[in-house]
């Protein structure tokens, strides 16, 4: 009997001796090689506590088409982009959870275009794994519990625990390396989270929209996610808006949202339909966006009639500065301010908008002549960005100009040379040089939009044709003038 | 049931534990409930589950009726030939009916070569006849039931009559065993059945095609010891000593060794009930070469349907008559063990140029493969010759250190039993040995997601 009980201990004893052992292993050693860690989470939440305004959760299109710059200049608001490729609700779900976790945020913008037929196509192994794999403890464990499918959601739990598949690609002369790795990242995502894209096709085609055909209803699971979002909402006092960032649509899909927004009406929640608005926000595919995601003009557009809806007073608590979020959007506004006005730009009423809001330079040589008629519009255009004359009534009258962030450093009747930030600009009376280069020498007047510290240049001849700018019965930049 | 699954596990698990407590009088019973509940677990079709039970009880009435007429020759004549043509039956009835869907019973080629064992030994008057319940412990053992080993009747019945006495070491080592198995199993021979798949690809040849030759070599072998392994592992821990399947076979300094050390179980089985039957070496050399070759036939038919079977077995039957014809004229020198080392080269290089006929599913691929042996493909660094076969540098490293680790482990093993050795150390060493096993099974093993686990080959014979 004696024995028999010592044999029981030893057995008991060196099974939990051996689970342990292994659990001890498994848990050190799998995230070691985990496949793509990615960092975003990390990126995520080492930012500084409680300091969050407006949080943007969704798929990419939501990644393109909300850019916390663009909001910052609006409203000086911090604000962040949590998104991930075809991101389901219920991972945006999760994804809010783990925000919540050292941010408080006052108001959450939801993108739902994964609750539409056309996001299938998007559908991918990678979809809840690149979302699961912004969060952290115990949040991941419980996204990868809403994986609908059941295989689905085994695979990723399966996943979370046992990929170990980076052993085959880790260069072993670099190990160190490695170990740095996997460690959380340091750092932040210089961009929150929007994804910035440059204009590819600049060009002015209108969004096409259709009439409701068919009535449809939402899923069970498609409510149930959409509750538990509004509900989580609700407890942390977030005020929630869900929206449709313009994109093309087509007729199932548009069946599919009008069942989404009669959904949230009958729920009482607010929701902005960027698709349906295009229009009347002047968003062009080609100009602003490709069939799917906004370029940097497109997430101006859209995110700037965000901010025109959200202020301090949606706030919970005050908006409180922080130096660390200072630093990045100062940086990213900079960028904001290439995004807008690089050289693929040539929509000069833009140009001369953006000059205004984003830090840049504005160079300006006019010579004045009886052919140089340029319009009231443009007129007024060319004065807010910060230029003092008055090019309708002073038509014939020559002028040279420096502005620095919409403020007029310089002007002139007569050529003259200027220096700013160590650079050399010439304006001369046929062409402006930067440290000796031309940038503008057309015509009767050029426009040079560059970066403070002249990384990028964008240089607009306007001619005598062109006095009209391109606005008049152009489609887009392609043609050069209008008649 | 795969024994990679939970279900198999708990299934050992829970049957240890209820043979632990209550085999202390009986075995038999107890030991046919766990293989009832193994059978269930296994989902097998009812036609197949009634074949098994139609052969055990015709293998039970068969070995009663030889021991009541000694005289005839008839019921061992049809005991023996009714289950070896429903062997082949279904061995070949793929090969010749390729669209009628039929599907050989999992474990049939193994529970039907244990029904003819142990009519064989009733027939020759070495084992007893025993009753009904015993002779379906035996012939449906269930941690042997899907690829063998094919264990003797004599030492099982033996065991099965004597009461269960728990020994905390043995049962240890039957763990421990079984353990081993799943780790060759998982961390060696998957990854080299990836690896092989890669070099064997069919835009390769030269040095890609040799090394995917030499892969699948130790592919095969540490895919079946693996098996066979957790097979005998599983036994032991059941209070069944089942003898070793593979004795470092590679190591065999010729192919009659090498014999001698795969498949010990089949090879014995051939050699004891048809190459011995047959007259063995006793009525000359020529009918001994018949012999060697119909023996290596039938191996060749045993192991699958299709033609590259039987010129694998046939390959192997040739050059053991070569290999004994030129023992003939040399003899054996005391010189001659100076030369082990090549030989051990020129055996395995002969027994991995068999093995491309036995991978091979037709006459073309195995032309194909040779073809491609004979062509010069050299690329000009280990991380080319990687990328070209579409692995990673890392992986072609790996595969060199379980190909060592392979050699290591069976050097070790030649002489020695490497689980009483293992017992032998400390506690600290045992334990230091098992954590580095699962830190190497942790990083390399083949699980989770990415990874998919294969069949093990035998079991499909």
């Amino acid at each position: 009997m004696k024995k028999t009980v010592l044999n029981i201990l030893r057995i008991a004893f060196k099974c939990v001796l051996a689970c342990a052992l292994f659990v001890c292993v498994w848990v050190k050693l799998t995230p070691l090689f985990r496949t793509e860690r990615n960092p975003e989470g990390d990126f995520f939440r080492n930012l500084p506590e409680q300091t969050l305004d407006v949080v943007a959760l969704g798929s990419s299109h939501m990644q393109y088409a909300f850019s916390p710059a663009f909001f910052y200049t609006r409203t000086g608001l911090y604000s962040y982009v949590l998104g991930s490729p075809c991101q389901p609700l219920s991972m945006t779900y999760s994804l809010l959870r783990e925000c919540l976790k050292r941010q408080s945020p006052s108001v959450a913008i939801i993108d739902v275009f994964t609750l539409l037929p056309q996001s299938e196509v998007c559908y991918a192994d990678g979809m809840f794994y690149r979302a699961i794999d912004e969060m952290s403890g115990t949040t991941r464990a419980e996204a990868a519990d809403l994986v609908p499918d059941e295989s689905v959601r085994l695979q990723y739990k399966y996943d979370l625990l046992m990929n170990h598949d980076n052993w085959k690609t880790i260069d072993l002369n670099a190990l160190d390396e490695h170990m740095e790795t996997v460690k959380p990242s340091d750092g932040f995502n210089y961009d929150l989270g929007y994804v910035p894209a440059l204009p590819e096709d600049p060009e002015y085609y209108p969004l096409v929209t259709y009439e409701v055909k068919e009535k449809k209803e939402l899923l069970a699971s498609e409510k149930e996610d959409l509750d538990r979002i509004m509900d989580l909402c609700r407890e942390n006092d977030i005020r929630l808006i869900f929206v449709k960032t313009p994109y093309v649509i087509d007729q199932d899909s548009t069946d599919k949202l009008a069942a989404v927004w009669a959904y949230l009406d009958e729920k009482g929640a607010e929701y902005i339909d960027y698709v349906e608005k295009a229009d009347e926000l002047d968003w062009f595919v080609g100009m602003d966006g490709d069939s799917w995601h906004n370029n940097s003009w497109g997430a101006k557009i859209v995110t700037d009639d965000l901010a025109a809806r959200i202020s301090g007073k949606d706030l919970k608590q005050p908006h409180r500065e922080d130096p660390v979020w200072e630093e990045l959007l100062k940086g990213m506004v900079r960028n904001a301010a290439y995004l807008l006005m690089n050289v693929r730009n040539v929509n000069v009423y833009h140009l001369l908008e953006d000059a205004a809001e984003y830090p840049s330079i504005l160079l300006c040589r006019y010579k004045g002549g009886k052919w140089t008629t340029l319009g009231d519009t443009e007129n007024e255009y060319l004065q807010r960005a910060g230029l003092n004359h008055d090019f309708v009534k002073d038509f014939d009258k020559s002028y040279y100009a420096v502005v620095l962030n919409g403020v007029l450093l310089k002007e002139s009747s007569s050529p003259f040379s200027f220096t700013l930030h160590d650079h050399k600009i010439v304006l001369g009376e046929d062409e402006i040089t930067i440290d000796g280069a031309s940038v503008g020498k057309a015509g009767e007047m050029d426009l040079v939009f560059a970066s403070d510290s002249f990384d990028w240049v964008n240089p607009i001849p306007v001619d005598y044709q062109s006095r009209w700018f391109w606005n008049n019965g152009c489609e887009g930049f392609r043609c050069t003038a209008s008649e | 049931m795969n024994i990679l699954s939970a279900e198999f596990l708990i299934l050992c698990a829970a049957s240890a534990v209820f043979l632990w407590v209550f085999s202390r009088f009986q075995r038999k019973l107890p030991v046919l409930l766990c293989n009832l509940a193994f059978l269930y677990f296994l989902r097998a079709r009812p036609q197949d589950l009634a074949y098994l039970a139609a052969l055990i009880i015709s293998t039970w009435l068969a070995a009663k009726l030889i021991k009541a007429w000694p005289g005839k020759r008839w019921p061992l004549v049809l005991s023996v030939s009714v289950p070896a043509a429903v062997l082949l039956l279904f061995k070949y009835a793929g090969f010749v009916l390729p669209h009628a869907g039929i599907m050989m019973p999992l474990g049939l080629s193994f529970y039907t070569f244990r029904a003819i064992s142990y009519i064989a030994e009733c027939a020759k008057g070495e084992c007893e006849v025993k009753d009904l319940i015993a002779v379906a412990d035996y012939i449906a053992f269930f941690p042997v039931f899907q690829a063998g080993p094919i264990n003797r009747p004599q030492p099982f019945f033996k065991q099965l009559e004597t009461p269960f006495v728990f020994d905390y070491r043995d049962q240890k080592n039957g763990f421990i065993q079984a353990v081993l198995g799943l780790f060759q199993k998982l961390v060696i021979a998957d990854q080299l059945s990836h690896l092989t798949g890669a070099f064997l690809n069919v835009k390769l040849s030269g040095i890609y095609t040799l090394l995917g030759v030499i892969l699948y070599a130790f592919q095969i072998y540490v895919d079946f010891d693996a098996y066979s392994n957790v097979a005998v592992g599983t036994a032991r821990l059941l209070g069944f000593r089942i003898s070793r399947n593979f004795h470092t076979p590679y190591l065999a300094v010729s192919l009659r060794d090498f014999w001698n050390r795969w498949h010990i179980s089949l090879s014995s089985w051939l050699r004891d009930y048809i190459y011995i039957p047959l007259g063995g070496g006793r009525k000359g050399l020529v009918r001994k070469y018949l012999n060697t070759l119909a023996v290596f036939f039938v191996s060749g038919i045993w192991h699958g349907s299709g033609m590259m079977f039987i010129v694998w077995g046939l390959g192997h039957g040739v050059l053991n008559v070569l290999e004994d014809i030129l023992r003939q004229k040399v003899g054996v020198k005391p010189w001659m063990k100076w030369f082990a080392p090549i030989a051990v080269l020129f055996n395995f290089a002969a027994v991995a140029f068999l093995w491309i006929f036995f991978r091979s599913p037709d006459a073309a691929e195995a032309g194909r493969i040779i073809a491609s042996l004979g062509s010069v493909q050299l690329p000009a660094s280990a991380a080319e010759l990687a990328e070209t076969a579409g692995i990673t540098y890392n992986e072609l490293l790996w595969a060199g250190v379980l190909i060592l680790m392979v050699f290591i482990s069976d050097l070790m093993r030649y002489k020695t039993d490497m689980l009483e050795f293992l017992a032998n150390r400390s506690f600290p060493v045992r334990w230091a040995f098992y954590l580095a096993l699962m830190i190497i099974a942790v990083i390399f093993g083949v699980y989770g997601p990415g990874y998919h686990p294969e069949d093990f080959i035998y079991v499909t014979f």
